[in-house]
């Protein structure tokens, strides 16, 4: 479940439902449909509600830089905001060049890794 | 305006001074590096800003950063800061949370002098101000 092992963690949770956490896959899940096809894309995990509310999707892409990450994710944000109109969403690409360690590691205890292939 | 708004503009100009300075290149070499800062930093400002644009027009103080977005998205006013505001959410939360996280300094110096000028601009115009000149 998204966000669960979040409890004993020490990180500040703000109430993550049952409710929130099918939310958090139903977007997971649909951006997987938008994003699957780019050959970048390695793998992707959803949490949500941990540091701030939010859902939160985190990709491990092919290294890039800020400008090049923009470029990639702009009209796969666009595509998902417009689905969620009402969800405040952040992509969150991790590679090596912006990640300390591997980036193939999930980026929380409680992330829930999406199929995307 | 509303002191309230104009203590916003006077947070927004602070933070960005501050991100400024760390990236000054007489500061080059500093240690720890200061780059992730400077995206939190950066995004505060564009936070201000923003705030400071809700508060004139209709007297709106958003509670989260979803809220603050949303209008940012919404809102035509902003249209032309939109991905440079989404941008600046993204790595400021990123640099905020993440403790694996890094960011160059080019990437940081991008931050500030392409998306969060975007930011100042659009918010400056909008309210009918003079737009920085930094």
């Amino acid at each position: 479940m998204v966000g669960v092992a979040a409890r004993g963690s020490g990180r500040r949770r703000w109430g993550v439902t049952p409710a929130r956490e099918r939310r958090a896959l139903e977007v997971g899940r649909a951006f997987a449909e938008i994003i699957r096809d780019n050959p970048v894309v390695h793998a992707l995990w959803v949490t949500a509600d941990i540091e701030e509310p939010g859902i939160y999707l985190w990709l491990h892409t092919d290294p890039m830089d800020l400008t090049a990450e923009s470029r990639l994710l702009g009209p796969s944000m666009d595509l998902i905001e417009e689905r969620f109109p009402g969800e405040y969403i952040l992509v969150l690409p991790k590679h090596a060049d912006n990640t300390i360690g591997d980036p193939r590691i999930p980026p929380r205890p409680d992330a829930v890794q999406i199929p995307l292939r | 305006m509303d002191p309230r708004t104009v203590d916003h503009l006077w947070v927004s100009a602070r933070n960005r001074d501050l991100a400024r300075a760390l990236l000054d290149p007489t500061l080059a070499g500093l240690q720890p590096s200061p780059w992730e800062w400077v995206a939190v930093i950066t995004f505060y400002a564009a936070v201000h800003a923003v705030n400071a644009y809700l508060w004139e027009t209709r007297r709106y103080a958003p509670s989260t950063h979803g809220e603050r977005s949303a209008e940012v998205r919404n809102n035509p006013s902003f249209s032309a800061c939109w991905l440079s505001y989404r941008t600046l959410s993204r790595v400021g939360y990123y640099a905020r949370y993440d403790e694996r996280y890094s960011l160059t300094e080019r990437e940081a110096s991008e931050l500030l002098d392409v998306d969060f000028r975007a930011v100042e601009a659009t918010v400056m115009l909008a309210l009918g101000r003079p737009v920085p000149a930094w």
